[in-house]
């Protein structure tokens, strides 16, 4: 029995990076480095205009789900302002740099042993590196350990990586595969469990028989080799794939025993706690049939897409879409001169043909395709008509919002777009 | 400068078609059309060209009509066509053919509202209302591997007399034989144009269910039931001929791969589609049972009738929740009917102010103002000020897309040239398309303010002049020339005080863009 959930969609991946090795990119001109926190929280700026930060410097912090933000680069503050970013405008702190890279003397690997330390040091590391779930949530990795602790068993390593055209976790656990266990145990020791899984799709055998070497051995490990379908990467799906449980609605995955992290943010725990240098750099995969140069990049934070276009050979052709993330969820953008947050997994310069929608024929292929079990072609309908109490008696809201059924609707028409407008709609009310 | 095209995700879709899924149909019907042709001769080619000819051009012409846009391209019409002519004897007189199309076309689907509207399948229906008018006509069947004449409009009986042959349907009672079911199996027995041959039509079934078109589900529960049904009727001989000639027998075979599977009339849910297929075998054989003759054609309609219940009751648990719960967060259907007759009954608001408010949309750029960037998908302002601030190069201008329009109550918005425009004689200052608009700028003024600045962009004046033909620069022209002192420029553009305003019109004179604009 392959393991796997009911639903969702076979994609062709199309990964034109996938034997492509990681390239770090030079160090830009300049970062601008988003202050936001998770949802309304915010982080507040510890510099002002005109400050020298040095590469590792802590630059904001704040209260609430809040991980602190360090300045990716060496080099003075040019400016604390309102500016573009994937996610709409941003209050941002822009440095200029010297190209020194001078490392902050807060960059100190973290002095007591991983298996002596205290679970709770080693949250406060993790919370003072700033690292945040660098799967596309953002989310503070210390506040899902704190929530997380004395109610979980088992921590799943996603390694799914299930949109399209996206490789860079593939690479990163062909390449630095003892560096992710290594952040992999740390994060176990922090959580208090016992056993990891390292969950993969089966387009990635050759990574899983890279862990698979260095973790036979021990009986804490598994590895679990997924049948590759979208979206098998969204952390609910994971847990009733791995553990065959589901998790309620409104509810994390602690309530089931589980605590899921990506694998590169169980990297950046590692380097966190071996070298001291927070959370500056990340992976992502520039790709699409626009890009002269498609590669997987090693990318400071707070790096313009223009910059990043550019060390990849900029456009082959002018591309209809520029996105920030994956093909199925990630966000259209309509500039260039947004920086690399760390939501951002992929920069995707694509063609994309514009489709009519035509009436829907009731084929019933988008409730085969819906991992969460909904009806989409009724939900859509409801929210065309105006009946928000027929979309919620439809469970409008336990829609993951992952596009499977928009992307096989035979007759084209936008069924996610209007969901979302319906969620939008109700969460409006409710507030 | 590099414009793309935003919108929400996915960016990337599945390349199937609604068209290439009704071209799989007829290509699964294909086998059976020729082997028709082959076993009835050229009259039932001409007929089958007829009902196809038919459909397509009474869904056009109803179109035409009813002034909609043609959509013969997604080829639904062009199935409906054979599968009505495959459902009908070779010795129908041609006149039938677009009767039934009629039917099919404009009295089901047009009259429901089009494609994936009907409750009812439009060719099932066709035949039915055909059987019931003039029964007869429907059933002279004829003698396989005989050639009719191919072009007489109608045939009389004296020259089919000596060709008829009992339909399948009229032998049941007699103990099946080896031979009656080889040859109900490959085809060339008595019957409908298109029905006749269960190996094509099993094989048309198995190219379908490769290319995704249908699934499993109705056909094999319909079939299974109408198997189980015909076990416990009482019968002569052996049981399991008896079983498989019924199954054979009426286009049993035909209802349940191409009949009762069209996607508009069928369930979505898998719950649905497997009560659907037993509900559907069930009525056929109580159908046969009660007329003794056509059952599939009336369990058919039947079951299509309670197809929105099957899928509600039926509906997948989706994931997270528990099969039963009490739903405490929504409205209970009793009391959104209520609700809905109460506003029916409800007298219409009228707002009769003495200084009436009309609504002024304060943009008129539209076409005028330069775009950053495209937009696809749901036609929505608030849609597209969210995810880009719009699709102008100005932060202030009007999207555009309608949100405004569809709010207003009376009809008294439209949007022209790009940009949303009140209409003041019909606008009675309700104040909905201002709570619309997801960029503030719709205000509600006195009827008799004589000017407006169009403008609420605060976009410094060089700015404006590169992204807008028209909007405000703020040269402050207009605050000098009015002597009641009812310009403000203080906010980055113009505001005419509609109390302090004379009505004089030298703002208007000096004003470099055109901007400030009457009321009408």
């Amino acid at each position: 029995m392959a393991l796997t959930f009911r639903g969702g969609i076979a994609l062709e991946k199309s990964a034109l990076t996938a034997d492509t090795p990681i390239k770090e990119m030079p160090s830009p001109d300049s970062v601008t480095i988003p202050l936001s926190g998770h949802g309304k929280d915010c982080a507040k700026a510890l510099v002002a205009v005109g400050d020298r930060v040095l590469k590792g410097q802590k630059i904001a912090d704040g209260e609430g789900n809040v991980a602190p933000i360090h300045a990716s680069i060496s080099g003075t503050v040019s400016a604390i302002a309102t500016l573009p970013t994937p996610t709409g405008e941003e209050e941002c702190i822009v440095l200029q740099n010297d190209f020194k890279e001078e490392l902050s003397p807060e960059v100190t690997p973290f002095d007591t042993p991983i298996s002596k330390a205290e679970p709770e040091a080693l949250i406060r590391h993790i919370r003072e590196k700033g690292i945040a779930g660098l799967g596309g949530t953002g989310f503070p990795a210390w506040a899902k350990l704190t929530e997380a602790r004395g109610k979980v068993t088992r921590l799943i390593v996603n390694c799914a990586e299930c949109e399209p055209m996206l490789t860079g976790i593939h690479r990163l656990l062909l390449e630095k595969t003892e560096e992710v266990i290594g952040g992999v145990k740390i994060l176990m020791r922090a959580a208090g469990v016992e056993k990891a899984i390292f969950a993969l799709e089966d387009d990635k055998e050759d990574a899983a028989d890279e862990i698979l070497k260095l973790v036979r051995s021990s009986k804490n490990f598994a590895v679990a080799v997924m049948e590759t379908k979208y979206p098998q990467g969204d952390e609910r799906l994971l847990v009733h794939t791995l553990l065959r449980k589901e998790i309620p609605a409104n509810a994390l995955p602690s309530a089931v025993g589980a605590i899921v992290f990506n694998a590169e943010t169980c990297w950046a725990v590692y380097r966190a706690f071996v070298s001291g240098l927070p959370c500056v750099t990340r992976l992502l995969t520039v790709s699409g049939d626009c890009v002269k140069e498609p590669a997987n990049l090693l990318v400071p934070m707070g790096t313009s897409f223009r910059a990043v276009l550019d060390f990849c050979g900029g456009f082959s052709k002018m591309p209809d879409k520029l996105l920030a993330g994956g093909p199925m969820m990630g966000r259209a953008l309509w500039n260039t001169a947004v920086p690399v947050t760390k939501t951002v997994g992929g920069i995707l310069a694509i063609t994309a043909p514009i489709y009519k929608a035509s009436p829907c024929i009731r084929c019933g292929k988008c409730v085969r395709a819906c991992p969460m079990h909904l009806i989409p072609s009724k939900l859509h309908a409801s929210v065309e008509k105006g009946d928000l109490n027929g979309a919620k008696l439809y469970d409008i809201e336990v829609c993951n919002e992952c596009g499977a059924c928009t992307y096989v609707c035979p007759a084209k028409i936008p069924l996610l777009q209007n969901i979302r407008i319906g969620k939008e709609l109700l969460a409006k009310k409710r507030s | 400068m590099e414009v793309f095209r935003v919108g929400i995700s996915p960016h990337i879709r599945k390349d199937n078609s609604v068209s290439g899924m009704m071209l799989d149909v007829c290509v699964a019907l294909l086998p059976s059309l020729v082997w028709g042709v082959y076993v009835f001769g050229l009259r039932a080619l001409v007929i089958i060209l007829l009902s196809v000819f038919c459909c397509l051009g009474f869904e056009a012409l109803w179109q035409l009509l009813m002034k909609k846009s043609f959509t013969l391209s997604n080829l639904s019409a062009l199935v409906s066509g054979l599968l009505l002519a495959m459902m009908l004897p070779v010795s129908v007189p041609l006149w039938i053919v677009p009767a039934g199309a009629l039917v099919a076309m404009v009295g089901v689907k047009g009259l429901f509202g089009g494609l994936g509207k009907n409750i009812v399948n439009p060719v099932v229906t066709a035949k039915a209302v055909l059987f019931v008018l003039f029964p007869a006509l429907l059933t002279r069947y004829t003698l396989p591997f005989v050639s009719l004449p191919a072009w007489k409009i109608a045939l009389p009986d004296g020259l089919l007399a000596p060709l008829s042959a009992p339909s399948t349907l009229d032998a049941l009672s007699e103990p099946a034989s080896a031979e009656e079911l080889s040859a109900l199996i490959a085809g060339g027995t008595p019957g409908s144009i298109g029905e006749g041959s269960a190996l094509l039509l099993l094989a048309g079934f198995l190219y379908l269910l490769v290319r995704g078109t249908v699934t499993w589900h109705i056909p094999l529960t319909y079939l299974a039931t109408v198997a189980a049904g015909a076990f416990l009727l009482p019968h002569s001989g052996n049981v399991f001929l008896f079983v498989l000639r019924y199954l054979l027998s009426g286009g049993v075979i035909f209802a349940a791969v191409f009949l009762a599977t069209d996607p508009v009339t069928g369930p979505v849910t898998r719950g649905g589609k497997l009560i659907y297929g037993v509900l559907c075998g069930a009525l056929t054989v109580l159908a046969r049972r009660i007329s003794g003759g056509e059952g599939v054609l009336f369990a058919i309609l039947l079951a299509n009738l309670s197809v929105r219940f099957l899928d509600r009751v039926l509906r997948p648990r989706p994931y997270g929740t528990k099969r039963f719960r009490l739903r405490k967060d929504v409205v209970p259907f009793p009391v959104v009917w209520y609700e809905k007759i109460k506003k029916l009954f409800a007298k219409p608001d009228e707002k009769a102010s003495e200084n009436k408010l009309v609504a002024r949309i304060l943009c008129a750029g539209g076409d005028k103002a330069k775009e950053k960037c495209s937009f696809d998908g749901v036609m929505d302002c608030r849609v597209s000020q969210t995810l880009s601030g719009g699709t102008k190069l100005c932060s202030g201008g009007c999207v555009g897309l309608g949100n405004c329009v569809r709010a207003c109550p009376y009809g008294a918005i439209a949007i022209r040239e790009g940009v949303a425009v009140v209409e003041p004689d019909k606008c009675r200052g309700c104040g909905a398309c201002s709570d619309a608009c997801p960029k503030n700028l719709i205000v509600l003024l006195p009827a008799d303010a004589p000017f407006t600045v169009l403008c609420h962009s605060a976009d410094k004046g060089a700015e404006t002049i590169r992204t807008c033909e028209v909007g405000c620069i703020n040269c402050k022209k207009c605050e000098k020339s009015c002597e009641a002192g009812a310009i403000d420029t203080s906010a980055g553009f113009a505001v005419i005080n509609a109390d302090l305003c004379t009505g004089c019109g030298a703002c208007t004179e000096v004003c470099p863009r055109g901007i400030i604009r009457k009321a009408n």
